[in-house]
């Protein structure tokens, strides 16, 4: 772990570097075209949620226990179109004609939810699992189709000038007292955390240990060696603590089964850190459900989704009431074309995200849909982003961790998570 | 239960051995890497073009001198570790049809993918020419393919044809023998890239990743006329031709896009055909951005995760100059200012670090048997500890899903996780039997214990334990506090001179191999 005051060095110095330089994003944000001064109901029907504020969510969460925020990251693209289907929208079933989703559960009317997510459907009537649709990147500069750019200013949260991974800039600002505060339940840690030391992987704790025979000898024989060699040792140290840590108070087994993949996994791990007591602020897992669908998408969507949707579940369903101090949000790196080649899609452009939790504004699809006529289309192919995914991260880090706004502009610089841009996603 | 009583007995003493270790704690040197990686040039060159340093690689190196030892690397071939290879794993040698027919068109279990994965492993931990084995891991990076995407297991045909073939070969030719493999245009569905239902993912790939990288200087536009001029390039996959030539490449007309393109400000006219691709790829590789992405990813495997820009600006013009000449730009790299005073720069990934300890403990054919636990199977086949421990720390050989390849930096695998399986493996490394010490010893294992721990280290006190172990492992003396800590682990309260029974010894002499291979000092290159 950094020390408190190795903390607090960091946090000066990286506040200055956010603050300081980021020439390249000093022109004001730009507003989404979401008119907002019209009503939500557009010609399209859907329910179009602006900013009604937001102060008394962020209020409220001030006083209470610590509040975990879960970042699921679906890799290499998910096709969020046939997802969260629009099948309201005259153009969907003209540009998918083999692979449109015909039978959608209907969430409003315009909205549906593929069925290969029925799990998640219970959540959605319940009000405790929500979209925001036609997320990514508001600046046109930003847009990129290259999984791996456009993965790493995801991740990072700024297309330039910004010290890290987003969520290392939230962990060097935020106060907390655990060595799994900042957990990267997957197989490494990921580059939303680079820059922060004190992030931990954990693919699965009953992994957690060694196992050689001169047990706590041996470990802390680990730990005197690694600490001697000082930053290159640092991480052989930090496994060596946390072993201890462990073997003193190991977290429960889950109460539910997870469907065996990279997510099931990490959503398992996530539950047992919280209902263990390990007091996680941030945890990062990453869906590896097969979303880099350029060919034979809809055998493969219905071998994935199923996992992908009974994996959420599951977590829900593992932390019962201690749900109620957890905020999951689901992001990709940018979506899929909206019209099919022979069977699959290739690199898109916006997306959707998934919110779930009891403070999430859930039963709705928030945002504003662009619409997938030919006019209406990115560079005539891609669905419009509407919402800066920046935004949706910031009202839930406003509303549900604590962070004031002028901690959000650090981490987001360039006012793309201020509250004018919130769209009114927690209740 | 073993563990249980092992800590109370370990309890006496625990308290005044962990406030010497607490002590030593205190006085932390806050080392840079390269201090702990040491000023032995040659001990660095073989950390970097080798799984491993071992006392023969390094006596050879130490003989002939660097410059010497390098060029003799570039030439080698180990005939012996590929006969054995080859007996050992024969599936690796079959070729498209035959692995069609065996495989029953990819219906039924095959063994195939798992005789690969074997025979790299065998080859990284066995082959004399280790710095061909060290590049064929590059380029399988380089051009990587997922092994299990395709059910008809041809990355065994482009591991052979197109990577080990041209692995210390020509660019210009690996690349060419890349776009015209089955496995690749499997792997990025450019076998269903046909006109009118264009598919992007091979030609953004392929510049992106494999030739000019990104912001190398190709446009979104250059991209689309890319995935045009590659449609209709596909391979034989349905029966009947299959069951004859299943993998073989092949141009169908009637699917390529005919009309005219615009690749990399060049016309390309209407109606180009098959012509169109080997055009558009001189145009790649005559590129500079090409040039400079292949030495930006060479000098980052084998100088520094953030590669020095000047030496990337010679081996990218070495690059031009030669015309792609993968044995040029080595040379430079390896004989370069900045090599050497790169030393310790680079984290060991979790295959290096595990093979490397396997070739430290002198593992070889004989002991991998016992530590698979499965009799009659080496060590390097599936199931057995190496291929099961790379798999849970991430590293599986070819099972990279993604086309970026296992990334190359510390960023990435500097990690608890990746940390914590590396661990595993050691302990089941260093406490299973080593055969090979029974044989080469018999005496010395009968009197002094019987774990891969003791056949390092092979003493009867503490210090010679010590002071063998980290000269067997490590090829370099450990800092005073570091060797003090290792030396109060062995001797606990007891005079470290003194000969100790053979099970307190040998039970604390695995504890020490274990914790050394997993100390910097060992994971450093």
């Amino acid at each position: 772990m950094l020390s408190r005051r190795a903390l607090l060095t960091l946090l000066a110095a990286s506040g200055t570097a956010a603050c300081g330089s980021r020439p390249g994003e000093t022109t004001a944000p730009t507003v989404a075209p979401q008119a907002a001064g019209s009503s939500g109901a557009t010609s399209s029907g859907v329910t179009s949620t602006t900013s009604t504020g937001g102060g008394t969510t962020a209020g409220s969460a001030a006083g209470a226990s610590p509040h975990t925020l879960v970042v699921v990251f679906q890799r290499f693209a998910a096709d969020w179109l046939n997802l969260l289907v629009p099948y309201g929208d005259p153009d969907y079933a003209a540009l998918r004609p083999n692979i449109k989703v015909g039978n959608p559960l209907d969430l409003d009317g315009y909205f549906g939810l593929n069925p290969g997510l029925a799990d998640l459907k219970p959540l959605y009537d319940n009000g405790r699992l929500g979209f925001v649709a036609a997320t990514g990147w508001v600046p046109q500069e930003a847009r990129d189709r290259s999984h791996f750019f456009a993965q790493s200013i995801a991740e990072a949260g700024a297309r330039s000038g910004a010290y890290g991974g987003w969520l290392a800039r939230v962990m060097l600002r935020d106060s907390h007292e655990s060595t799994w505060a900042a957990l990267a339940a997957e197989s490494a840690v990921p580059a939303s955390f680079q820059g922060y030391a004190g992030a931990i992987a954990v693919r699965n704790f009953a992994d957690y240990q060694h196992g050689s025979v001169m047990g706590d000898a041996a470990t802390a024989l680990i730990e005197t060696i690694a600490g001697l060699a000082g930053t290159p040792g640092e991480r052989i140290r930090q496994l060596a603590e946390g072993m201890r840590l462990l073997q003193a108070s190991p977290p429960p087994e889950p109460t539910v089964s997870y469907p065996a993949t990279s997510l099931g996994q990490g959503l398992k791990v996530a539950a047992q850190a919280i209902r263990g007591g390990l007091a996680p602020r941030v945890i990062s897992v990453s869906s590896e459900d097969d979303w880099d669908t350029h060919v034979n998408q809809v055998s493969r969507h219905a071998a994935a989704l199923p996992n992908f949707a009974g994996a959420l579940r599951a977590f829900h369903d593992d932390l019962g009431e201690l749900m109620d101090g957890v905020t999951l949000v689901t992001m990709t790196e940018f979506g899929r074309k909206a019209k099919e080649n022979l069977g699959g899609t290739d690199h898109g452009t916006a997306s959707s995200m998934l919110l779930m939790g009891a403070g999430v504004l859930g039963g709705r699809v928030h945002g504003q849909w662009p619409g997938l006529s030919s006019s209406a289309l990115y560079q005539g192919e891609d669905l419009e982003p509407t919402t800066d995914f920046r935004s949706v991260l910031g009202e839930l880090l406003a509303g549900r961790m604590g962070v004031s706004s002028e901690l959000l502009e650090e981490i987001f610089p360039g006012g793309y998570a201020a509250p004018a841009n919130w769209r009114g996603i927690l209740r | 239960m073993m563990q249980r009583r092992t800590f109370l007995q370990l309890a006496g003493y625990s308290a005044l051995y962990g406030s010497l270790l607490a002590d030593l704690g205190r006085s932390a040197l806050a080392m840079e890497p390269g201090e702990i990686a040491g000023s032995d040039l040659d001990l660095h060159l073989l950390r970097r073009i080798s799984f491993g340093p071992t006392p023969a690689s390094l006596a050879r190196v130490r003989d002939l001198g660097r410059a010497a030892y390098i060029e003799e690397q570039l030439g080698a071939s180990d005939l012996l570790a590929e006969t054995l290879t080859a007996a050992l794993y024969p599936l690796i040698n079959t070729t498209g049809s035959a692995i069609y027919l065996s495989t029953g068109a990819g219906f039924v279990v095959n063994i195939h993918q798992l005789e690969l994965q074997s025979a790299m492993l065998h080859r990284a931990l066995l082959s004399s020419a280790q710095l061909h084995e060290v590049m064929v891991d590059f380029w399988n990076d380089h051009f990587n393919t997922y092994i299990r995407k395709n059910p008809v297991p041809m990355k065994i045909d482009f591991d052979r044809n197109v990577i080990r073939a041209n692995a210390l070969g020509n660019f210009k030719t690996l690349l060419k023998a890349s776009v015209r493999s089955a496995e690749m245009l499997h792997y990025l569905d450019n076998w269903l890239n046909r006109s009118g239902q264009i598919n992007e993912n091979y030609a953004r790939e392929l510049l992106e990743l494999h030739t000019l990288g990104k912001g190398g200087g190709y446009t979104e536009a250059d991209m689309k006329a890319l995935s045009l001029i590659l449609s209709g390039l596909g391979f034989v996959s349905d029966l009947p031709l299959s069951a004859l030539a299943y993998g073989t490449v092949q141009f169908n007309a009637s699917q390529h896009d005919g009309s005219a393109k615009s690749f990399l400000g060049v016309e390309f006219p209407a109606g180009g055909g098959e012509a169109e691709i080997d055009r558009a790829l001189d145009l790649i590789l005559a590129h500079p951005g090409t040039a400079h992405f292949i030495a930006t990813k060479l000098c980052r495997r084998f100088v520094a995760d953030t590669p020095p820009p000047a030496l990337v600006e010679r081996v990218a013009a070495s690059f031009t100059a030669t015309g792609g000449d993968i044995k040029a730009m080595l040379r430079l790299i390896l004989n370069s200012a900045e090599f050497e005073a790169s030393a310790g720069a680079k984290l060991k990934r979790p295959l290096e670090a595990m093979v490397g300890a396997l070739r430290a403990c002198g593992i070889n054919q004989v002991d991998q048997i016992a530590n698979t636990n499965l009799f009659g199977i080496p060590v390097a086949a599936p199931n057995g500890l190496l291929f099961n421990s790379l798999v849970q720390a991430g590293h599986e050989p070819f099972g990279w899903v993604p086309p970026n390849g296992y990334p190359d930096s510390a960023d990435y695998w500097a990690n608890s996780n990746t940390m914590l399986y590396q661990q595993k493996f050691l302990v089941g490394l260093v406490e299973g039997i080593s055969f090979g010490y029974l044989l080469s010893d018999p005496v010395s294992f009968l009197t002094l214990g019987n774990s891969v721990a003791t056949g390092v280290t092979r003493a009867k006190t503490p210090r010679q334990a010590v002071n063998n172990a980290v000269a067997n492992l490590l090829f370099t003396p450990l800092p005073e506090a570091a060797s003090a800590a290792a030396l109060a682990f062995v001797a606990q309260d007891a005079d470290p001179d003194a000969e100790m029974t053979n099970t307190e010894l040998e039970m604390r002499v695995k504890g020490l191999v274990f914790v050394l291979l997993a100390s910097p000092w060992f994971l450093l290159r």
